[in-house]
């Protein structure tokens, strides 16, 4: 214990305070009881995202332009904890995560090649990560091809495996490929990450928070590859990410299969099936899961104080919140009422967030 | 509620008096130490403090860093923060007394 809480006593008491940084339901309250997108912004602006908010006066700032800008204090944070942890391996583990940011940037830089178009058309849709990047995006940005961007990048997993990609690429001419093989080297990467932490503390919690996290993601992949890409089932499978915790590959390739969504839900495993027990919608289980999954990194933080596991889930805990607030400012700007908008976040919102007028 | 009162007062009394009349009669009929005896008092005394200032040490070593961990953030801890690693430096006084009372007693 003595020797955890030499090491990880700064890190928790950082990520701690940081946490406390979060939006509170009050801020919920009223941003969901803003009337317009400029009032919301202007709520907004009094809270910890306000250093990434343009001034202005009546007219307010289109929302495309803003929803990258909105990640800039998760990032930083990323940067924080980076700096606030001593050993190396420990830092590979947030570094992994963080490089999935990166993937999402290469992904812009890729779509942006393949379709001819400048870096100001997309940079918009590009996460400022400049401060913890070390790939070389200047030169990335200079190639005039896809072949000639996957060669300068550096032989780490996403050069290599983008170049394995590149054959399949050639022959089907559409990015999937490309970056499906992205995704793939992110959680490979922070797989290495975690299992080089050895058999400690720190590895069993941060391993149990990413199994779950990529449990999350293939559930509602093969959902999106089966309703709205309507993909065979064993294609879906092929694009499922490996290392899940409790949905295993046999269990993924029967969900694949499954039409009706009572039978899906039934197929799940225990805890997820208790979760969903009420669900009739397709579009509301990505929602359910995130509650679930929000529920289960706040536990995170009442048990044992001194490991990785406590930045990890703070991470993924303000990824969430960004993703409800991208999603509620969304909302505001298409003049969605209360009501509407309430059933299109996440559980945490709708159940503790809005505190309606009596 | 009178008998009440009387009966405060002689609670504390007897707390206040009785160990100073034991203490006066252990000065009263202490016998000389013996020089190894004292040798292992001084000891003892010299291993409270340093012990009791390296686990201060420790904790302020904690403490601290966890503190400018917190204050990093949120600046406006500083008063709570510093209540904490008094805590933490008290250990170093626990034993300072301590070595102290032993001392008294050679």
């Amino acid at each position: 214990m003595l020797p955890a809480a030499a090491k990880y006593g700064y890190l928790n008491a950082k990520v701690r305070a940081l946490r406390s940084r979060k939006l509170t339901q009050e801020d919920h309250h009223f941003l969901l009881a803003a009337k317009d997108l400029p009032a919301c912004l202007s709520y907004l602006a009094t809270t910890s995202y306000s250093s990434c908010l343009p001034e202005f006066e009546q007219e307010a700032p289109e929302l495309r332009f803003l929803e990258r800008q909105l990640a800039r204090p998760l990032l930083t944070d990323y940067a924080k904890v980076i700096r606030s942890l001593r050993g190396a391996k420990q830092q590979e583990v947030i570094l992994a995560l963080f490089r999935r940011f990166e993937a999402e940037n290469l992904k812009i830089l890729l779509r942006a090649q393949f379709a001819h178009l400048t870096r100001e058309a997309v940079s918009h849709l590009l996460y400022p990560i400049a401060h913890i990047s070390r790939l070389p995006w200047e030169t990335l940005w200079a190639c005039t091809s896809i072949q000639q961007c996957i060669d300068h990048l550096p032989p780490d997993i996403f050069g290599r495996s983008l170049q394995n990609a590149l054959p399949q690429f050639d022959a089907q001419g559409r990015l999937f490929p490309l970056e499906m093989a992205l995704d793939f080297s992110c959680f490979h990467l922070l797989w290495e990450a975690i299992y080089g932490l050895g058999k400690s503390y720190n590895r069993t919690v941060s391993k149990n928070i990413i199994a779950l996290y990529i449990d999350i993601l293939n559930t509602l992949w093969v959902i999106r590859l089966k309703i709205e890409y309507q993909l065979p089932a064993e294609e879906i499978v092929n694009y499922t990410i490996p290392g899940g915790n409790i949905i295993s590959l046999t269990c993924l390739n029967s969900l694949a299969r499954v039409q009706d969504i009572t039978m899906f839900i039934n197929l799940l495993p225990h805890s997820f099936h208790q979760q969903l027990s009420e669900i009739k919608d397709w579009g509301n289980i990505d929602r359910s899961l995130e509650a679930y999954f929000l529920h289960y990194l706040a536990r995170v933080f009442s048990g044992q104080p001194f490991h990785i596991g406590i930045a990890v889930a703070y991470l993924l805990e303000k990824e969430i919140e960004l993703s409800n607030l991208i999603t509620l400012l969304q909302m505001k700007a298409l003049n969605f009422t209360i009501k509407e908008s309430l059933a299109r976040l996440s559980w945490q919102l709708q159940e503790n967030g809005y505190v309606p007028a009596s | 509620m009178q008998w009440k009162k009387y009966w405060m007062w002689l609670i504390s009394l007897f707390y206040v008096l009785v160990p100073t009349l034991s203490l006066a009669q252990e000065t009263v009929t202490a016998a000389p130490l013996s020089p190894e005896a004292i040798k292992w008092g001084f000891i003892a005394a010299a291993i409270a403090v340093g012990a009791s200032s390296l686990g201060a040490g420790i904790a302020v070593a904690l403490v601290g860093s966890s503190a400018m961990g917190a204050l990093s953030e949120k600046p406006e801890l500083a008063g709570r923060a510093l209540i904490f690693l008094g805590l933490a430096e008290g250990i170093a006084i626990y034993g300072l007394i301590v070595a102290i009372m032993i001392l008294g007693k050679i």
